[in-house]
């Protein structure tokens, strides 16, 4: 990141932490789809996973 | 009728739908890119947008989540007109809120937007301890090593701060002076921590999480710096009852009936940091099977 003026704004900008940001999924793999019955176009894509409490 | 204030992208709200569904509960859920037109049917209020439409009167609790309800104003060319008849839609909005937050609900789109520093204040006043905290332009005062200093916004990311990355302002430890003034900027005392407690608060009841952070020296600061390979271990926690019952006091002061509050302990001092009233919880509550997702779903 630039060099940034602090002179304008608090400490804690001097402490950002920078990390790839969604666009940079170059290999195309769909993390998030669209779903109707919950409205909306941000429903998790993953695998089913029972936690093990509930299989004891 | 239940309605849901959210947004598209808002997981937490995803997962509580879906208990929803479980336990036949009709809902309607509000995206924040909803622009509502008050209207009157038969003497009764209904709203419109492009999504939804509903009488106020058919709903019978509310879940505020995220965003808001945003209405659609209606402007005028003559000045004293354009004058009179903001205050007009002006009131008649403030009427809608006002009835749905009436009604049974979860947090209040008014007050959900909390003040961290007036909330530390509240919280001494109240009992609780907290850790010492200022505000400045320098770093005169800071007490090098044992100070941190972190956002007074409950925002802390930063969508594409550069082209390909997005930012976070986590907590941090000052350890050099800074030459220059800078803009007034929170600084609180460091406490040497046992282990954090991650607390969820939901009308009275409150079910806490203890955060083993301590041990790592990615999350020893703030947890949040999640350690993918080897993540910290959580556990159920009991507060003792004394602090249990200022949470309740503290968040009855705040009006606020739901909201996520950070603790740390060291020794045997509970030192309290602050409440999230829109905070994350299921990361916590699926690890301690506490199921807070069911536990809205049926408060609604």
């Amino acid at each position: 990141m630039k060099e940034i003026n602090l002179k304008k704004l608090p400490l804690t900008f001097k402490f950002i932490t920078e990390y790839r940001n969604k666009n940079c999924n170059k290999n195309g793999e769909v993390y998030y789809v669209e779903c109707k019955k919950y409205q909306t176009n941000f429903y998790v894509r993953e695998k089913p996973v029972k936690p093990l409490v509930r299989m004891l | 009728m239940i309605l849901i204030i959210s947004k598209n992208q808002e997981t937490t709200t995803n997962e509580v739908i879906k208990w929803l569904y479980s336990i036949k509960k009709k809902f309607i859920r509000v995206h924040e890119n909803e622009i509502f037109e008050i209207k009157i049917y038969k003497k009764k209020i209904f709203l419109e947008s492009h999504r939804n439409q509903f009488f106020i009167d058919e709903i019978t609790s509310v879940w505020y989540r995220r965003g808001g309800l945003k209405f659609k104003r209606s402007h005028y060319e003559n000045d004293s007109i354009n004058v009179h008849m903001y205050e007009h839609q002006y009131w008649l909005e403030d009427y809608v809120i006002k009835k749905l937050e009436s009604k049974k609900h979860i947090n209040k789109q008014s007050n959900s937007a909390v003040n961290k520093l007036l909330i530390l204040e509240e919280a001494r006043k109240i009992g609780l301890d907290i850790p010492e905290f200022f505000m400045a332009t320098d770093t005169n005062d800071v007490v090098l090593n044992k100070t941190i200093t972190k956002p007074i916004t409950g925002n802390i990311t930063f969508d594409s701060i550069t082209e390909h990355s997005d930012g976070i302002m986590y907590t941090t430890i000052i350890e050099e002076p800074e030459k220059d003034d800078f803009f007034i900027t929170f600084f609180q005392e460091k406490i040497e921590k046992d282990f954090e407690i991650r607390s969820f608060y939901l009308n009275g009841k409150i079910w806490s999480t203890a955060i083993i952070s301590q041990n790592d020296e990615q999350t020893k600061i703030d947890f949040r710096i999640y350690n993918q390979n080897k993540p910290n271990r959580n556990v159920r926690y009991n507060l003792p009852k004394e602090i249990e019952e200022k949470i309740c006091l503290l968040m009855e002061s705040l009006d606020l009936n739901c909201g996520s509050l950070d603790f740390i302990k060291s020794g045997d001092k509970y030192y309290f940091l602050e409440v999230n009233s829109v905070g994350h919880f299921l990361g916590i509550s699926a690890i301690c099977n506490y199921s807070l997702d069911k536990e809205i779903a049926q408060y609604l």
